[in-house]
């Protein structure tokens, strides 16, 4: 499994190699197909990841070339993630080595799953991802990303300041976890919405 | 002061009051907690959920909510379901087992494969009474949009999400916006809920709804049964969108009378009667409109590697020159070349290999009662593998009083057991590479049916029609055929 390079020093700052995957609307079947999804664990998906189109589409898709083994950034065309709501995409992409994910658009659950896995998501402009697609085909591109800044350092001189969901954001930043937030911390809140709604009569709705 | 109050309240639409119905915490940065009423589990996307309870050592919050079935592995064919302790040793059976553990040690009511209630997780739901209007309802699984026919804010969600479900019976979520569909007119004859739904796709695009909640509106949908608003809801993620919604009414309370698990006797009126309030008011306001005509629908099938690569039965496939944006040419293309078509061909100029009729999109009675009344007295053409696969074990039982098997079988249709099957292919039902099959299911990726398999979407009318004429039909055979 190749190693995610992020400084030792601060977590927030992530630099890479970037591996270009020039194919719009990319569907998690494409990303991680069902065959693998038998899996009761969360690691191991790695190696399957592209599994089909890699070894079909080695220049669309270019994981197994030497230039892009040591890639921790994907770059992305629109509508990247489509389809099926398997987190398992967000294992496979993880675990084969990827911190972060930059594109023009990503499908909401599969944000979620990748935001969820510590993945980064940074959806910017085309016209910056149509260039970094150029870019990125005369030469290997290094990116470096700021998290706490909020800035990516583009090739050509420039800082691109990317919005990011200030939930994630929270998680990322504090090291929180949601899971325990709801399950423990929101016990009470979540307690006494029910005891409301137990008043109501079953199956009874009211706006 | 009060009657102020009420004018201002006159103006959300549906998906609002459900929303607002179900916050439980505003959060920072425009999150909130909503709180889920109804569970859906199945074996697939749940055992690394449970396992990280486990690992915090976190309690499932309300098991009673929590419903679980076995559905994207499990085998279709009788040999093994007459010998299970055979599977249930094998690799495949893993996930299932460990959902059956896991719903012991959890408290979690499951229907397992051999039980009278197993099925696909999106049939059983809803026809064991479980989903009622006003609900938010989730499940690991893209296709909970289904639910949405009840009018209920139904959703997909991840394994990390089922975790802080089971956890605390809320997600964390993000407000999204709305997009009303609406489809007023008269359908011609032959099209069906199925066509609807892929027409609409076809015309917004598989990315459309990114970001929205579709409302589905206008005469069409309240003419449809509840399986047919299921089958327009089921595909609302094709279109981008995570959930879909349509008002209840009268057809909805018909249909839930008398389920398992919905109310009885006076508290099923009390509470039919504030399921028929959950209305969009007059005067509410959605994001984003779009008004279809639905004389202008075709039957439709998709000849390309995505839902919304769609055309009607009379189209030619198109010509990928014909799009003005580069990267639209090379997914045309790159379709054109995986599918073996190429520009100006007709639909029924290619010649089929399999008819799948199944999937939560397509297996309810209903779906099966149309497919047989074509089927009834025809046999397949020679040469073509065809199955049927009911949406659940109660769908098999039904048709089999109809004797719906015996037409199925006699045309010479595999009669199967409950499941999701070819849609998905993790059960070993698939499709060998190359292998073009006619499919009532929601999703025609490269691969999904089996890797290198082509896939078409239809409907069941459409699928049966197929499956005589080992072609698509032509609009007058389909005509004829209505």
């Amino acid at each position: 499994m190749k190693k995610i390079k992020t400084s030792k020093q601060d977590r927030f700052i992530h630099r890479g190699l970037v591996i270009p995957i020039d194919e719009a609307s990319v569907d998690t079947d494409k990303i991680i197909p069902a065959q693998f999804l038998t899996t009761v664990k969360k690691q191991g998906l790695g190696q399957h990841l592209f599994a089909r189109v890699r070894k079909e589409n080695p220049r669309t898709y270019p994981l197994d070339h030497d230039v892009f083994k040591e890639a921790s950034i994907m770059l992305c065309r629109p509508n990247f993630g489509c389809g099926s709501s398997r987190e398992h995409a967000a294992w496979a992409i993880q675990d084969a080595g990827f911190k972060v994910l930059i594109g023009t658009s990503f499908l909401d659950i599969f944000v979620n799953n990748c935001q969820l896995n510590g993945i980064w998501i940074l959806q910017i402009s085309e016209e910056v991802v149509n260039r970094l697609f150029e870019e990125s085909q005369r030469s290997p591109l290094t990116l470096q990303i700021n998290m706490r800044e909020s800035l990516l350092q583009l090739p050509w001189d420039e800082n691109y300041h990317f919005e990011v969901d200030p939930f994630y954001r929270k998680i990322f930043m504090q090291g929180l976890d949601p899971i325990r937030f709801l399950g423990k911390k929101e016990q009470p809140s979540i307690k006494k919405f029910e005891v409301e709604h137990q008043k109501l009569p079953i199956g009874v709705f009211v706006a | 002061m009060h009657e102020i109050n009420n004018l201002k309240a006159l103006k959300k639409n549906i998906f609002e009051k459900i929303w607002e119905a179900h916050v439980v915490k505003k959060l920072a940065g425009g999150r909130c907690m909503i709180y889920v009423d109804r569970h859906l589990l199945h074996e697939v996307t749940s055992p690394q959920a449970f396992d990280g309870l486990r690992a915090r050592q976190l309690p499932i919050h309300a098991a009673h909510k929590t419903f679980a079935t076995e559905d994207h592995n499990v085998p279709t064919n009788f040999e093994r379901l007459r010998a299970p302790e055979q599977w249930l040793k094998s690799d495949s059976s893993q996930q299932v087992l460990t959902l059956r553990q896991n719903c012991k040690d959890f408290g979690i009511q499951i229907w397992p494969l051999q039980s009278n209630y197993q099925g696909i997780v999106h049939v059983v739901g809803p026809e064991l009474g479980l989903i009622l209007p006003g609900m938010v309802t989730v499940c690991g699984d893209s296709h909970t949009s289904t639910h949405g026919a009840f009018g209920t804010y139904s959703l997909g969600i991840g394994t990390t999400e089922i975790e802080m479900v089971l956890a605390s019976q809320c997600l964390i979520l993000e407000k999204p916006k709305t997009f009303e569909l609406r489809v007023e007119g008269k359908l011609q004859p032959g099209v069906t809920a199925k066509d609807v739904i892929l027409h609409i796709i076809r015309t917004i695009g598989i990315g459309g709804g990114k970001g929205h909640v579709f409302l589905f509106t206008g005469n069409i949908f309240r003419e449809m049964s509840m399986e047919e608003r299921m089958t327009v809801c089921n595909m609302s993620i094709e279109g981008g969108a995570r959930a879909g919604i349509m008002e209840p009414d009268e057809t909805t309370i018909a249909y839930l009378k008398n389920k398992k698990f919905a109310p009885e006797g006076k508290n099923f009126d009390v509470a039919a009667t504030s399921w028929l309030t959950l209305k969009s008011d007059p005067q509410a306001k959605v994001d984003k409109k779009q008004v279809f005509k639905a004389e202008e629908i075709a039957p439709t099938v998709t000849w390309g590697t995505n839902p919304a690569m769609g055309i009607g039965l009379d189209e030619k496939i198109p010509e990928p020159a014909g799009f003005s944006d580069p990267s639209e040419q090379k997914a045309l293309e790159r379709a054109l070349d995986y599918m073996d078509i190429k520009p100006g061909q007709y639909l029924q100029d290619l010649k089929l290999d399999t008819i799948f009729i199944g999937s939560c999109t397509n297996a309810r009675l209903s779906d099966l009662v149309a497919a047989a009344q074509i089927l009834k007295g025809k046999k397949i053409k020679k040469g073509l593998r065809a199955l049927v696969v009911p949406g659940s074990w109660q769908v098999k039982m039904e048709a089999e009083k109809l004797r719906l098997d015996k037409i199925f079988s006699d045309a010479g249709f595999e009669w199967r057991g409950a499941g999701c099957s070819m849609c998905i292919a993790m059960n070993g039902d698939a499709l060998q590479a190359h292998e073009r099959c006619a499919t009532t299911s929601n999703r025609n990726f490269e691969g999904r049916q089996g890797r290198g398999g082509r896939s078409h979407l239809c409907s069941p009318v459409i699928a049966s029609l197929a499956a005589i004429l080992g072609r698509f039909p032509t609009m007058a055979e389909l005509q004829s055929y209505s």
